[in-house]
């Protein structure tokens, strides 16, 4: 009659013992994790460090080239550009035979009283090779 | 207590490592953006250019047919006024 099990009592009890060494393997093993994810994170950190480096000093060499590049566009060759499409747009009005070969650059030769050459655009491949004169 | 103290440790680094890998990254974005930036403003230039250099190229031989065109290449200092022989490219 009194051989029913008693429900609210654990079935297994594991001594402190057990319990301790399980806590101290965990810690160990995690110990053993946060070491190889800072031995990882740090490589990482020195590969990006060491690519920071060499961008930095990359720029710092090509920007001041750049900038004096592009002055110089601004200050020399715009303004050569401007004035030689203006007066080739001029010419192309009074001689239609030119017409193509500004056609061929994708200028527009607007009528002379516009006033204004339409610039250059930048194509994204350089045009053609010029063919041979016969 | 030394035990208790090696995992805080050891996180505080991992934080700190993984903060400063950030860090950089986001550096480094910066920097290559700038970089492509300035690659990207050259090659225009160099384009614009180019494609000048080869109008004037094909504005010169086109003047070999139609000489109503020197005064402005002249003006532009493409073809010498006195010697036109000088611009004509060789023919074979």
């Amino acid at each position: 009659m009194n051989n029913t099990p008693d429900l609210l009592s654990p079935v297994v009890t594991p001594d402190s013992n057990q319990l301790a060494q399980a806590v101290e393997t965990l810690r160990r093993q995690f110990q053993t994790t946060l070491i190889i994810l800072i031995i990882l994170s740090g490589a990482i950190n020195l590969y990006l460090l060491r690519q920071f480096t060499t961008l930095r000093k990359e720029i710092a060499v090509v920007e001041p080239q750049v900038k004096k590049m592009a002055s110089d566009f601004e200050r020399v060759t715009r303004p050569l550009m401007n004035s030689f499409l203006k007066q080739l747009t001029d010419y192309a009005q009074t001689h239609p035979d030119f017409r193509p070969l500004l056609a061929k650059y994708n200028i527009q030769s607007t009528p002379a009283s516009a006033g204004t050459a339409t610039p250059i655009p930048a194509p994204a491949t350089p045009p053609p090779a010029i063919p041979a004169p016969k | 207590m030394n035990k208790n103290l090696a995992i805080p440790i050891l996180i505080t680094v991992l934080l700190v490592s993984a903060l400063s890998a950030l860090a950089l990254t986001y550096f480094n974005i910066q920097y290559s953006r700038k970089g492509r930036s300035l690659q990207f403003q050259a090659a225009a230039m160099n384009n614009t250019r180019m494609v000048l250099d080869s109008l004037a190229k094909d504005t010169l031989i086109y003047s070999q047919t139609n000489r109503a065109i020197d005064p402005i290449l002249i003006s532009l200092g493409l073809k010498s006024s006195n010697a036109p022989a000088a611009t004509r490219p060789a023919t074979r």
